[in-house]
């Protein structure tokens, strides 16, 4: 092997990686203010995209919205850590858990073409039950929120790690670039970035392997030096990559999209034919970014990336780490810095749309119904802010968000089974639904917390399900679907009660 | 500071990238217009793919398929920045539809 010197990285300054943070936002905000004046002019506009996102743009916007950027580090840094079975479990279910969402993104669009927000569909499915609303807005809520968290860190730590910025200085500068471009476009300006960013995931990443594995002495050096420490690190059936992390990770991944408000919101803002295969495309062209970054993750194996000194027993950082230290030439440096950037970037303006339908759906006008429309597109833009405060005061306190997280796994797990069974099953009831999920996360997290994620998820699983189907088999309710199709559209209705106009693209601005 | 050559396949990797983003690029503005002259088209449209278990069985064995390649050769680890440029062509593609649909 060739003869490698880790120190031969271009020295980068910090204000470099500030420069490429605002950069990029300074292209996105750009194109999200040629959006925002050709697109842009109500809350129906900025919240939903006025249901008028085409094949397209779904299938674009999608898959950068699902592409985070522990995704972008994780796919390396699980074939470092399992070898190519690392990578398989890391990849596959990923793509299937878009590709999961089409039953019920099809079936929530025929039988609720005007909904916005999950909170919506439960509180007209269940005739207005406050505390199963109440639970999903705050899984819905914390859910998003998260995702904000998850991914100002991820820039925090490519930012730092390549540039040496202050972690908390990338974070903020990250977050004040997307709250600004978001609160100017909202949905279309989250898919039209997103469709952006996903070029910058794929066509970059694929300069960026090929120049690594040039630059190791070629793809032959590093299978050869992998395949000499064995440990079946070059196939596919290790157990311990199942185990671990791959069967609880599946679940998760599909939890998180079919119970998922960015996605249910994209199965409302998509034109009605193009839904079933925006998900499937979505999915499907997904799954090229992990399988092509992955390859990083060999690299580091092959080149024997030791994971406490080189990386500080983080395996998250080998492909950063790798990208950096070869003394590759700085434009691939930066554009590898750029996929993860825009990764970042793309999964908050989504979580930022989310949290604003959300708060205006099912806050603003169940609290105050007559908002007019001037009122209802300046609401919108507040819960982004907030949001943002929120997670940058997580950030900066390095405060332990492990109870956010764990209140959202746990809600969002167990609202799982009972939201699917609200959309397909007519004896499920409102009770079911509460009860449900109240029970499931009073027996499945004890059990999570004494014997692991796997079993808590299943068992929360298996009560979420057992409770609304004894208590639905019990009751005689029948469930007519057809009057789901009677719900108005949440940011119409107070217009038409109130005959206000729309304001034009000048005023909404 | 590193030199800032790079190799063959990287340069040649690179070119086909411009391609491809250029095509892409041109692809989004269309759809975009499009966007923009049909936003206040109303939608009549119905969902009728029927191709979606079949499709997704072929993107799951696919993509399993194309990590387990990597296993049986060391060329095969190429598979991934050409499968990268491919979900580029084919999103550009998507963008293409929409932008001539009728």
């Amino acid at each position: 092997m060739r003869e490698l010197d880790w120190n031969a990285a271009p020295a980068f300054a910090p204000a470099q990686g500030i420069a490429v943070e605002i950069l990029v936002g300074a292209v996105l905000l750009t194109l999200v203010y040629y959006v925002k004046t050709k697109l842009i002019r109500s809350t129906k506009d900025f919240v939903i995209a006025n249901r008028k996102i085409g094949f397209g743009f779904g299938v674009a916007g999608m898959i950068s919205i699902w592409t985070w950027a522990m995704a972008v580090m994780m796919s390396a840094a699980q074939t470092y850590t399992y070898g190519l079975s690392g990578l398989f479990w890391f990849t596959v279910p990923n793509g299937l858990a878009v590709i999961a969402v089409i039953p019920f993104a099809r079936k929530v669009r025929a039988i609720m073409p005007a909904g916005y927000t999950i909170p919506e569909f439960v509180r007209e499915r269940f005739g207005g039950a406050r505390f199963a609303v109440a639970v999903v807005v705050i899984g819905g809520l914390f859910g998003s929120l998260i995702e904000v968290v998850i991914n100002l860190k991820g820039t925090a730590l490519v930012a730092s790690n390549v540039f040496g910025v202050d972690p908390n200085v990338a974070a903020l500068v990250g977050l004040s670039v997307v709250l600004a471009y978001s609160a100017l476009g909202g949905l279309w300006a989250s898919v039209t970035t997103s469709t952006l960013s996903t070029l910058l995931h794929t066509v970059p990443a694929a300069v960026i392997v090929v120049a690594v594995l040039a630059k190791v002495g070629g793809a032959d050096v590093v299978w050869r030096s992998v395949a000499a420490q064995g440990h079946d690190l070059l196939s596919v059936t290790r157990g311990d990559a199942a185990t671990d992390f791959g069967i609880t990770l599946s679940l998760g991944l599909i939890t998180a999209t079919v119970a998922g408000q960015e996605y249910w919101q994209l199965a409302w803002a998509l034109k009605k034919k193009d839904v079933s295969r925006t998900f499937l495309w979505a999915g499907a062209w997904f799954y090229p970014i992990p399988i092509c970054i992955g390859v990083l993750g060999l690299v580091g194996l092959g080149l024997h990336v030791d994971l406490k000194t080189q990386l500080g027993g983080d395996a998250a950082a080998v492909g950063p780490y790798v990208v950096s230290h070869l003394g590759l030439p700085s434009w691939v440096v930066f554009a590898y810095v750029i996929v993860v950037l825009t990764a970042c970037y793309s999964v908050i303006d989504s979580a930022f749309t989310a949290i604003s339908s959300v708060f205006v759906v099912d806050i603003i006008k169940r609290l105050a119904p007559d908002t007019g429309e001037r009122a209802l597109f300046v609401w919108a833009k507040v819960p982004m802010v907030i949001a943002a405060a929120i997670a940058a005061a997580v950030v900066l306190t390095g405060a332990n968000f492990v109870t956010i997280v764990l209140t959202s796994y746990a809600i969002r797990t167990a609202i799982l089974v009972p939201l699917v069974l609200s959309l397909f099953w007519r004896r499920m009831t409102g009770a079911g639904f509460v009860w449900g999920t109240i029970a499931a996360i009073a027996v499945g997290m004890p059990i999570r917390a004494a014997f692991g994620e796997l079993w808590g998820s299943l068992t929360i699983l298996g009560v979420s399900a057992a409770v609304p189907a004894v208590l639905g088999l019990l009751g005689r309710e029948q469930y007519d679907f057809e009057r789901l199709k009677a719900v108005k559209d949440a940011t119409e209705a107070g217009d038409q009660a109130r005959g206000a106009q729309a304001p034009s693209a000048s005023q909404a601005a | 500071m590193s030199l800032e050559l790079v190799s063959a396949g990287t340069a040649v990797t690179a070119s086909i990238g411009v391609v491809v983003a250029y095509f892409y690029l041109a692809q989004m503005g269309r759809a975009l217009a499009r966007a923009v002259r049909t936003r206040e088209q109303v939608d009549r449209g119905e969902d009728r793919y029927r191709f979606g278990f079949v499709g997704a069985v072929v993107a799951v064995a696919g993509s399993a398929s194309a990590i387990a390649a990597y296993g049986a050769g060391p060329a095969l680890l190429y598979l991934g920045p050409a499968l990268a440029v491919a979900s580029s062509v084919a999103v550009a593609y998507c963008l293409r539809q929409e932008a001539t649909e009728s």
